[in-house]
This record gives C-alpha cells, sequence and structure tokens, in this order.
C-alpha cells in the first residue's frame, strides 16, 4: 500500500476543508430538510388554517342554506392556483356545495389531511358558533352546545409546495455550493496565509543549505510564524557572519601564509646569495689561505734555508744543534701553517691522518726541544720520562702527534712560572702489535679553576680572557688537540688544581712499527747521575737505561763532591739549573774536575761559560738520548743520518712519461728517474704527452697539470678514455684540495706537490711499480733536492732562469701577456722547485700583474726579477 | 325525657309550640340575629350582588344561604321572620318549603318563569294566602319600546319573534306597541323553525327591532346572528340585557342585581309580617345601556345612557 505525502498546503487545506466542509453540507442538508419540512407542514398547516378560515367563513352559508354564499366562497379561495378545490357538505357528508364538480368523491372516515394524487384533503366541521347575551341565567336562554351544522373540505395542490420544495432544494443546493466555495476560498486564503509563510521559510532553509546565506525570511507574517522567521534570520545571519569571519580568516591566514611564503621565498633568495657568497667567502678564504701558507712558506724556507747554510759551515757542536734546533722549528711552524688548513679541514671533517712509522720518542723530544728557548728562560725544567717499555718505532701520524703534543706543552710552558714541564709515557695495554701509550703532560703551573675546564676545549676560549692578552695565542691548540686525538681514535682529559699545576692524559692507540730501535750491545761504565730535580733524575735514569748503564744517583751537589769512588771509567751527568747556574755551582764543578778525569757531561738551560777540558761535555736539557749516548761513549758517535741510497726500487726498464712543459723540471725528475734505471719519455705538452702515451704505452705517467696548449687535467681525461689502468702521479705547486679532487676526477691516481722532493717521488713511484707493498714514507723530513746528486749543475738552472727571463723581456717588449705568462709560470715552477722564495715572491708578483695587466707593475715586477736573477744564483737558492 | 310525649304531640302542645315561638319571635327579635333568610340559586356574583344589596337594606337582620346549603339544613325555616328567594330556582324550591305561614318574596326571576311557577303551583294556599310575591327580573315591555322610541323617534314599526313562551305576551306587546304608536310585526317561531331563515325577512320589514328574551327563539347562535342580519340591514336592535348590548346591541334597558335587591329590600321592609303581599312588579329602579360603536355603524346619534335613563324616568312618572 503506498503512502501518499501530502505537502503543508495540502494538508492545512484538508485540515481546514474537511470540517467546514462537512459543517457546510451538515447545515445544508439540514437546513434543506428542515425547509422542506416546513413547507411540508405549512401546507399542512395552510390546508388546516384554510379549512378552518372556510369553516367559520361558511357557518352563514351552511346555516342558512345559502349555496350562493357558498360558491362566493369557494370561488374567492380557488383563485389561487394552490386551492384545486372546496367542497361544503351537510352534517350527514353529503355535497352541498363543490367547486370542481369532477372531484373524487369523498370518503368522510379516509383520515385526514390525505393524500392523493398530489393533492391534499384538509376536513374542517363547521359549527355554528354564537355571543353571550344573558346577564343572569334566569333568562332561561339555555346553554347549548356548539350546534353542528356542516363539513368543509378543502382540496389542496401539493404542486406549488413541490415546486417550492424544488426551489429550496435547488437555492439550498446553490447556496450550499456558494458556501463550499467561500468556505474552499477562505480556507485556501486562511491556509496560504499559514502555509505561504512557512513555505517562504522552508525555501530560505533550503536556500541556506544551498550555501545562500544572504536570504533572509520575509517578515510579513505574524504571531510564532513572525518569532520563527525572525529566529531563522538571526541564525543565518549568526551562520553568514560566522562564516564571513571564517572567511576573513581563512583570507587573512592565507595572506599570511602568501606574506611567509613571500617572505620565505626572500630568504631562500638571501640564503641562496648568501650561499653563494658564502661559497665565494669559502672560495676566497681557500685562496686566501693557499696564499697565506705561500706567503708564510716563502720566508719559512729562506730561514731554513740560511740555517742549513749554517749548518754547512764549520761548526761547533752546539752551533749544529742550534742550527737543528732553528730547522725543527721552521719545519714545525711550516706544520703550523699547513694545520691553519688543517683546522678548517677538522672542521669539515676533511682530515686524513697519515698512516707512517716515525720515531715516538724523538717526536716528543721534538716537541720539547721548541719550547726550551721559553722555558729555560723561565727556569723551567723540561722532562721526559719515558717508560722503557714504549715502541721507539710506532706507525700513525708524526705530523699531527707532534701538533697535539706541541699544543699542550706550550700551554703547560706557557701557565708555568716555576717548577717543570714533564712528559710522561706509559704503555697502557699492549696487544700484539696494538699499543695504547697514555701520553701525560704535566706542569707545575698555576692551574685552571674546574668551571673553566670544559670550556677548554671549545674553540677561541681560553680559561681567562685575560690570559689572551698575557700570553696571546689562537686558543685553537687545545680544540684541535681534542679534535686531533678524537680522529686518532684516542681520549684526551685534563685535570688542573688551581695553584698546583695541570695534568693533560692522552690516551691514544698506535701500531707498533716492525722496524724497532737497535739494542745496544754496548757496556757502559758506571754513571753518577746529580740533578736537584728528582723527576729529572728518574727520566735521565729511564734514558740511561738502554745503554745497560749503572747509574748512581746523588741527590746533592756536596754528596758528589765527597764520593770518593769516582775514576775515570766512571762518567758523571750533572743536570744544572736550566735559567742560572750559581757560581756555588761552578765551583762546585771546578773542584770536581780538579779530583775528576772520567767524562762529565753538564746538563743545562744554556752553555756555561767555561774554559773546561776534553773530558767535560756540555748538553742542553733535556737531552737526547743519542746525544747522551754521544757524550758518554764517543766510540760510538755517528750523527742520525738518512737512508739515501733508498730512492727507487722499482722493476727494471720500466717507461715512464714526464709530461712537463718545464725544461728545467723535466731534466730534473728525468735525472732522479734515470737513477732508478728507468726508461725516460718526455713530452711538453698535454698533447704531446697523449701521443707518446699512445706510441710508448708508458707503465707510469708523471703529469704537470699546469701546461701550454693541453693541461695534464684534460690530457689525464683523455688518457684515461684510451687506457683505465695505467697510474698517473700528477704535479702541481696549488695546495688547494678542490684542484687536488678534480685531479682524481679526471683520473689521477696521486697528486704530488711541488717542490719536487725527491724521495717522495721515487716512493710514490715505488708504490705504483713495484710488486712488493712499500711501507708508507716515514716522517718527511722537507729535505731540499740536491742538485748535485743528479749531476745537474746550479749553471744549468741559471740558464734556465736566463732564458725564462729573457722570454719574459721578448713578451713585455712585444707586449705579448700570454707569452709573459707561460715564462712567468715557468719561473714560478723553478723557484718553487729549487726554492728561491726572493725569485718565487717577484714571480708571484708579475703573475698578479699579468693578471691585471697592469704595465707599470708588470715593468717593476719584471724588473725585480731581472735583478733577481742577475746576481748568482746560487745567492738566490737555498741550497749552496 | 318522656319519649312518647315527644312522640305524640297533641294540638295542645302545638299551640303551646307555637304561641311560644311567636313569642319569642315577638320578644325576642332584638335578640334574633336572622329575621330574614336570603337563599340564593346557586352561588353566582350576580346572586350574591343582589343578597349583599338586600342585607345591607333591609332593616331586620338576615342571613344569606344558597339552596344548597338550605337543603344541608333541611329546609329550617323556623328561626326567619320571611323568606326572601333569589332567582327561578331557589323561587322553586322554597315555593314548596317555605312554611305556609311564612312570606316568601321570590326576586330576580324572569316574569315568564314565575307565571309558570304560579301555575305549577295554583293550588298551593299560599298563593291564595298571598304569601308570595316576586319582582321580575326582565323589563316591562312598554318601557322597552319607549327606549326604542326615544332612540329612533322616527320609527313607525316594531318587528319581534315571538317562541312558545312569549306567545302568550301577544297582546301585552301589542298594547304597548300601540301606546308608543308603533306598529308591531312578529312571527311566531316554533322549536323546529330555522329562526334565522325566518327572523331575516322580518327585520328587514320593521324599523326597530326588539329581541325578547325567549329560550326557543333566543340562543347564543340567533342573538348572533339577529345581530348580524339587523346590522346588515341597518335596523336598530333594542336588546334585553346589558350583555346583549356589549355584544353589539344598539341599546338595553335593564335593571342591575343592586337595583333589585334595593326594591327586594324596600319590599321586605315594607311587609314585614303583613299580610298579604302585593303583587308581583317589574324592576321599578333600572338603567339603560347603550352601544356608542353600534349606534356608528347604524348612522344613529342617541343620547348618553343617563340621558336615556332619565328620560324613561321621566316618561313613566
Amino acid at each position: 500500500m503506498r503512502r501518499y505525502s501530502f505537502g503543508i498546503r495540502q494538508r492545512v487545506l484538508i485540515i481546514t476543508l474537511l470540517p467546514l466542509t462537512m459543517i457546510t453540507l451538515l447545515l445544508g442538508g439540514y437546513f434543506i430538510n428542515t425547509r422542506l419540512d416546513d413547507a411540508q407542514s405549512a401546507l399542512i398547516e395552510k390546508g388546516q388554517t384554510m379549512a378552518q378560515m372556510m369553516a367559520t367563513s361558511a357557518e352563514f352559508g351552511l346555516l342558512v342554506g345559502n349555496t350562493e354564499i357558498l360558491q362566493g366562497l369557494i370561488r374567492s379561495s380557488t383563485k389561487t392556483n394552490e386551492v384545486d378545490d372546496i367542497v361544503f357538505l351537510t352534517p350527514t357528508f353529503e355535497t352541498l356545495v363543490r367547486g370542481n364538480t369532477e372531484g373524487e368523491p369523498l370518503n368522510k372516515n379516509a383520515g385526514y389531511p390525505l393524500r392523493k394524487n398530489n393533492q391534499v384533503y384538509f376536513l374542517h366541521p363547521v359549527v355554528a358558533t354564537g355571543v353571550d347575551i344573558t346577564d343572569t341565567p334566569d333568562f332561561l336562554i339555555e346553554e347549548q352546545e356548539p350546534e353542528f351544522i356542516g363539513w368543509v373540505v378543502i382540496v389542496l395542490s401539493e404542486k406549488p409546495t413541490q415546486a417550492r420544495q424544488f426551489e429550496i432544494l435547488i437555492k439550498g443546493i446553490i447556496l450550499a455550493f456558494i458556501g463550499l466555495l467561500v468556505t474552499v476560498f477562505i480556507a485556501s486564503r486562511f491556509g496560504q496565509r499559514i502555509t505561504n509563510p512557512i513555505l517562504g521559510l522552508t525555501h530560505v532553509i533550503e536556500m541556506l543549505q544551498h550555501g545562500h546565506l544572504e536570504t533572509r525570511a520575509s517578515l510579513s507574517s505574524t504571531g510564532e510564524l513572525r518569532s520563527l522567521a525572525q529566529g531563522i534570520n538571526r541564525l543565518a545571519q549568526r551562520v553568514q557572519e560566522s562564516n564571513q569571519t571564517l572567511e576573513s580568516r581563512v583570507d587573512k591566514a592565507t595572506k599570511r601564509l602568501r606574506s611567509t611564503l613571500v617572505h620565505l621565498e626572500k630568504q631562500n633568495q638571501a640564503l641562496d646569495k648568501a650561499r653563494k657568497r658564502a661559497d665565494s667567502a669559502n672560495l676566497a678564504k681557500d685562496e686566501f689561505l693557499a696564499r697565506m701558507s705561500h706567503e708564510l712558506r716563502t720566508p719559512l724556507t729562506s730561514v731554513s734555508g740560511f740555517a742549513r747554510l749554517l749548518d754547512q759551515t764549520e761548526l761547533k757542536l752546539e752551533q749544529k744543534e742550534y742550527t737543528r734546533i732553528i730547522n725543527l722549528t721552521s719545519g714545525l711552524l711550516l706544520s703550523i701553517i699547513d694545520d691553519i688548513l688543517d683546522y678548517s679541514k677538522l672542521e669539515s671533517n676533511a682530515v686524513i691522518l697519515e698512516e707512517i712509522p716515525f720515531d715516538f720518542e724523538a717526536c716528543i723530544l721534538d716537541v720539547l726541544e721548541m719550547q726550551t728557548a721559553v722555558a729555560h728562560e723561565k727556569g723551567l725544567e723540561l722532562i721526559t720520562n719515558l717508560a722503557s717499555n714504549t715502541p721507539q718505532y710506532v706507525i700513525g701520524d708524526p705530523v699531527r702527534l707532534k701538533q697535539i703534543i706541541s699544543n699542550l706543552v706550550s700551554n703547560a710552558v706557557k701557565f708555568t712560572n716555576t717548577g717543570y714541564v714533564c712528559i710522561h709515557v706509559e704503555v697502557k695495554s699492549h696487544k700484539a702489535i696494538k699499543t695504547e701509550l697514555e701520553i701525560t703532560v704535566e706542569d707545575t703551573g698555576e692551574g685552571i679553576p674546574k668551571e673553566s675546564i670544559n670550556g677548554l676545549f671549545q674553540a677561541f676560549s681560553q680559561a681567562d680572557t685575560s690570559i689572551t692578552r698575557r700570553f696571546g695565542g689562537s686558543g685553537l691548540g687545545l680544540v684541535i688537540a681534542k679534535r686531533l686525538t678524537e680522529l686518532m681514535a684516542g681520549k684526551i682529559t685534563l685535570t688542573s688544581q688551581e695553584g698546583q699545576g695541570t695534568r693533560v692524559r692522552l690516551n691514544i692507540p698506535f701500531t707498533v712499527s716492525p722496524r724497532q730501535k737497535y739494542t745496544s750491545s754496548q757496556q757502559m761504565d758506571n754513571v753518577v747521575l746529580f740533578d736537584q730535580n728528582p723527576l729529572v733524575r728518574a727520566g735521565l735514569k729511564q734514558q740511561l737505561k738502554q745503554f745497560n748503564a749503572q747509574v748512581t744517583e746523588v741527590t746533592s751537589e756536596e754528596e758528589l763532591l765527597k764520593r770518593q769512588d769516582l775514576k775515570e771509567s766512571h762518567s758523571i751527568i750533572w743536570g744544572l739549573n736550566t735559567k742560572e747556574v750559581s757560581i756555588n755551582s761552578l765551583n762546585n764543578i771546578q773542584t770536581l774536575l780538579t779530583t775528576f778525569n772520567g767524562t762529565l757531561i753538564l746538563l743545562s738551560g744554556h752553555p756555561l761559560p767555561l774554559s773546561v777540558g776534553d773530558n767535560v761535555i756540555q748538553l742542553r736539557k733535556p737531552a737526547r738520548t743519542q746525544l747522551l749516548l754521544n757524550a758518554l761513549s764517543p766510540a760510538s758517535y755517528k750523527l742520525p743520518q738518512q737512508d739515501k741510497g733508498q730512492c727507487l726500487s722499482v722493476k727494471k726498464k720500466s717507461t715512464i712519461l714526464v709530461a712537463e712543459d718545464n725544461d728545467f723540471n723535466r731534466l730534473l725528475v728525468r735525472k732522479i728517474l734515470e737513477e732508478a734505471d728507468v726508461n725516460v719519455i718526455e713530452a711538453v705538452t698535454g698533447e704531446a704527452a697523449l701521443q707518446q702515451t699512445l706510441l710508448h704505452h708508458p707503465d707510469l705517467i708523471l703529469m704537470d697539470v699546469h701546461m701550454p696548449i693541453m693541461d695534464g687535467i684534460e690530457a689525464t681525461r683523455q688518457i684515461r678514455l684510451l687506457d683505465r689502468k695505467i697510474p698517473i702521479i700528477a704535479l702541481t705547486a696549488n695546495v688547494i684540495t678542490s684542484e687536488h679532487q678534480k685531479l682524481i676526477n679526471v683520473g689521477v691516481n696521486h697528486v704530488l706537490l711541488k717542490p719536487i722532493n725527491d724521495h717522495e717521488l721515487c716512493h710514490t713511484i715505488e708504490r705504483f711499480l713495484s710488486d712488493h707493498a712499500v711501507p708508507a714514507l716515514p716522517a718527511s723530513q722537507q729535505a731540499p733536492i740536491e742538485l748535485e746528486k743528479y749531476a745537474l749543475q746550479h749553471d744549468d738552472l741559471t740558464d734556465e732562469l736566463a732564458k725564462q727571463l729573457s722570454g719574459l723581456m721578448s713578451g713585455f717588449i712585444n707586449t705579448d701577456s700570454k707569452l709573459m705568462r707561460h715564462h712567468c709560470h715557468q719561473l714560478l715552477g723553478l723557484s718553487g722547485l729549487y726554492q728561491m722564495p726572493e725569485l718565487e715572491a717577484a714571480s708571484h708578483n708579475l703573475h698578479g700583474s699579468l693578471l691585471e695587466e697592469n704595465y707599470r707593475d708588470i715593468w717593476k715586477a719584471l724588473w725585480q726579477i731581472k735583478r733577481i736573477i742577475g746576481q748568482d744564483p746560487c745567492d738566490l737558492s737555498e741550497e749552496p | 325525657m318522656n319519649h312518647r310525649y315527644q312522640q305524640k304531640p297533641t294540638l295542645h302542645q302545638w299551640l303551646t309550640l307555637l304561641i311560644g315561638f311567636v313569642l319569642s319571635c315577638v320578644f325576642a327579635v332584638p335578640e334574633s340575629r336572622a329575621d330574614n333568610l336570603i337563599v340564593l340559586s346557586r352561588q353566582l356574583p350576580s346572586y350574591q350582588e343582589v343578597a349583599d344589596t338586600l342585607a345591607s337594606k333591609l332593616t331586620t337582620p338576615s342571613k344569606i344561604l344558597t339552596l344548597s346549603e338550605l337543603k344541608r339544613q333541611n329546609y329550617d325555616y323556623s328561626n326567619y321572620q320571611q323568606v326572601i328567594a333569589l332567582g327561578a330556582s331557589a323561587g322553586d324550591a322554597l315555593f314548596q318549603t317555605v312554611p305556609e305561614g311564612k312570606h316568601l318574596i321570590i326576586s330576580f326571576i324572569p316574569r315568564q318563569t314565575y307565571n309558570a311557577l304560579l301555575l305549577k303551583h295554583k293550588n298551593h294556599p299560599r298563593v291564595a294566602n298571598g304569601a308570595v310575591t316576586a319582582i321580575y327580573l326582565d323589563q316591562p315591555y312598554s318601557r322597552q319600546l319607549a327606549l326604542a322610541k326615544l332612540i329612533a323617534p322616527q320609527a313607525k314599526s316594531v318587528a319581534t319573534a315571538l317562541g312558545p313562551h312569549s306567545a302568550n305576551d301577544l297582546n301585552l306587546l301589542r298594547s304597548a306597541a300601540q301606546g308608543h304608536n308603533l306598529e308591531l310585526k312578529y312571527e311566531t317561531l316554533q322549536e323546529t323553525d330555522n329562526p334565522i331563515h325566518k327572523l331575516q325577512p322580518l327585520i328587514k320589514s320593521a324599523d326597530i327591532f326588539l329581541s325578547l328574551p325567549d329560550k326557543s327563539v333566543f340562543n347564543r347562535t340567533t342573538a348572533k346572528w339577529i345581530l348580524y342580519i339587523s346590522f346588515k340591514q341597518r335596523i336598530p336592535l333594542i336588546g334585553f340585557s346589558k350583555k346583549y348590548v356589549e355584544a353589539g346591541a344598539l341599546a338595553a334597558v335593564y335593571s342591575s342585581p343592586s337595583d333589585l335587591g334595593r326594591q327586594t329590600a324596600e319590599l321586605a321592609n315594607q311587609y314585614t309580617n303583613t299580610a298579604p303581599l302585593p303583587k308581583p312588579t317589574y324592576p321599578q329602579y333600572f338603567h339603560v345601556s347603550t352601544n356608542p360603536t353600534a349606534a356608528h355603524s347604524l348612522h344613529l346619534n342617541i343620547p348618553s345612557e343617563e340621558t336615556l335613563t332619565k328620560q324613561l324616568i321621566e316618561l313613566e312618572k
């Protein structure tokens, strides 16, 4: 069964119409019915009334039997169409007078009013009535019963009544219909008055639902609907407002977001710019550092060069020692300069540690020796105390280790005014070839406040800002030390007590080198050891342990003087104060020498102004073990020397292509290689190198980076297209790692820095061509190359320089900057290679001027070069 | 008390009683409160009015009873000097019951009824003794005709209908008419006659119609239709009662109950214990009643009731 759903309009119409229609129909029906009945009863009543009236009217006529009167009555009454017939009858019901003579016969007992043939018959008796005429009953006029004198019958037609009834019916129906219409009209009007606002509200709600929030209900209705409309309007307004608020918020947020994005974009751009700036700054920094290192190196090389020159002159042992220290210091300085570079490398974790065997004790003493001048100036004792089981050679990075220890020792010396600085070395653990050494740098300085200890390992931080003022320094020392230690998988800890001193402990694992110290078979005589400082004594005792010497410790000068058992075979090691030696001590020494003929080794900070015999040897504190040995046993004296005959041990008849545009350099390399009985092919340009490679298929290629026509990088790239296996070693004067990386990227196997170091070169070549594994090169001593060794005369160099100069001059005359750049480059290479700092600096100037094309500066630099080269090249070069 | 004595009273005893009664009546009159007994035929206002007037006018005390009350007292008249009957019924009943010696005055009775009563009791000693008299209710014909003449002086003839009861009065009527110079036209009606049929031409023929209180002629219906016919014929109708005037008759002469009571009282006062009583008389006091509406309908100008009454009284003097 289907249910029909009606709308509110229909429902209201039904609700209103149904009762109204029912009432209308009911009332209409009732009234029509009543009126019909009324018409009927009116007919009856009329008939009865007429009969009664007629009876009264006919009284006289019937009484006197006057038919005329009765006929008159009939005539007057039957004029109306309603009255069909009037009959007057005698008391015995005999018709006396009749209007319609053809009427039906009448029956007295038919029961009136009688309906028959659309006619109604009314019967009424006619009675004679009288008037009261007597004052008293005594007149004997009887009180009569009313006299019955006849009958009257009225016959009324029902037709008019029926017509009236029909009319009533029609009118009633019409009225009911009109009423119904009016009802429908009113109901629909009233219904609309209710439903229209509701439908309007429904429409408004629908519109609101569809998002037309500006829609409002009209307030034309009244009562609850008005309140409802107002409520809906308020609701819609609230929704609209909140919507607008939301929209505006979203709008605001969007704007904010957009502006943020724009801002971010700007920042990104700024960041991009900043990054580019930083990149370029970094590049500039690299350039700067490279130049700085170069600039610093130049005077340093001259310092070390002159020191070496001095060393080659006739010198006392003492003086030799000084020159050596100068060399060491300048070397260290050089490595420090490199460390500045390294610091940035450290910062970007770009430091790669070397793994080479080195002399551990020498490394420690090298560091100490660098500090001796400062320490002795302060009167400090610099003490080493190496455990006897310390391996002499370990594998690691000596430069970095020196850097660490040097930092620590220089700090210790810096902050210690009295007392000593001591380096203890102990073996913490020893497993097969692995050993962990604990290096402790101890001082008796002022100490560091506890709260400052943590800050010490942060860059550019010192315990006290006043320290910087007092002692100077970059504050990088401990940071670099810490980073390097950690890089060596080691640990650095610092403990300090204010006013008592500081201990920095390094725990660093090392691989023990298979090559170990010699064991001296020499049997020493008795050694009497004296120093006021027991730590110095302990250190020396440890050193002397190696020589199997019988050491007797003496704690005071007096005790030493009192000893009667001193023989010639005895040696005395007498430690003196590092700063000043008291007169008393000098006297005591003099006293001792009067009786003692054996070897007396005086350990002091400075050489004593003594005119003593040959048996007295003065050594600087701290004394190296080798020097002690030499002093104690002059027979076994030998200077520590390099393994000079090493050079190449490559496969015989190997072919090496040397691509180098500078003739002199090419000649030098050729000479070095020919020493090793290697077949050398030469190429002047990159292109030629490529051709030679194709022709001869060399076993190895030495490739200069800067060459005319085709540089080393391009040549390497092209060679790599043909042959991927052939080892290529690049030679460059550029220390910038980015260029090195570029070289590695195009296929270079190794990069060697100019100036050419023959040992390093040989070693590297050996690594690539040797059948057996080549141990890492020991700490490079940066020994300058000896030209003579390779049958190259200084004249050759002079000629070469003159040739380059003339090339420059002709370029200048012809204003051929390209030619000038070529020769300038050659000069740079030569001056670098043969360590002519003055010439190198001038060449640099020329190079810069050429880039700027400033002819005035070019001329200045050219003139300077000409002046330098005009001198004896030997005067220029560091090497004699 | 002796029973036998009571049962058989001797003449002597009767006489003694009578003397005693008479004596008591003579001497004890002042003490007796009811010398006159007034008996009403029925308890009707008209009778009561007559009785009241009568009692007030009587010089001796009187007692008023209805006939039925008297009947319950076994017609005991012993305490009364004279008895007055009001109405025909009372007259008839008292005629027989009132002791012969006592006066009986019958008032408020139609002449013909009294005559019939006398005829009925024609052998009664009272009649011979003259111990009975009456005051009629109805007016003498001459008075009525006089009224007719006063109202319609130009009238030449007078019509009337006579029934079986009134047929005897024809002579009286004729003489009265002659006395007033009027031609008497009449119709004698039988019981079976339709009075309307007969009266219609009679009324038409005369100048004045005089209605007479005869039950065979006048009943309520006839009276109505005579009124109807007389109006239709424009003939003045002289009635016999005030009611008839009110019903539509032009005029009537009548005696009111107080008139009759007054006249009866005068008679009773005059003839107390004096025999014999005078002959029956017509009412001495009377009034005239007119219907101005009817007069207007008939286009007649008639004097006022008081004028007519005075004129009639004047005429009778």
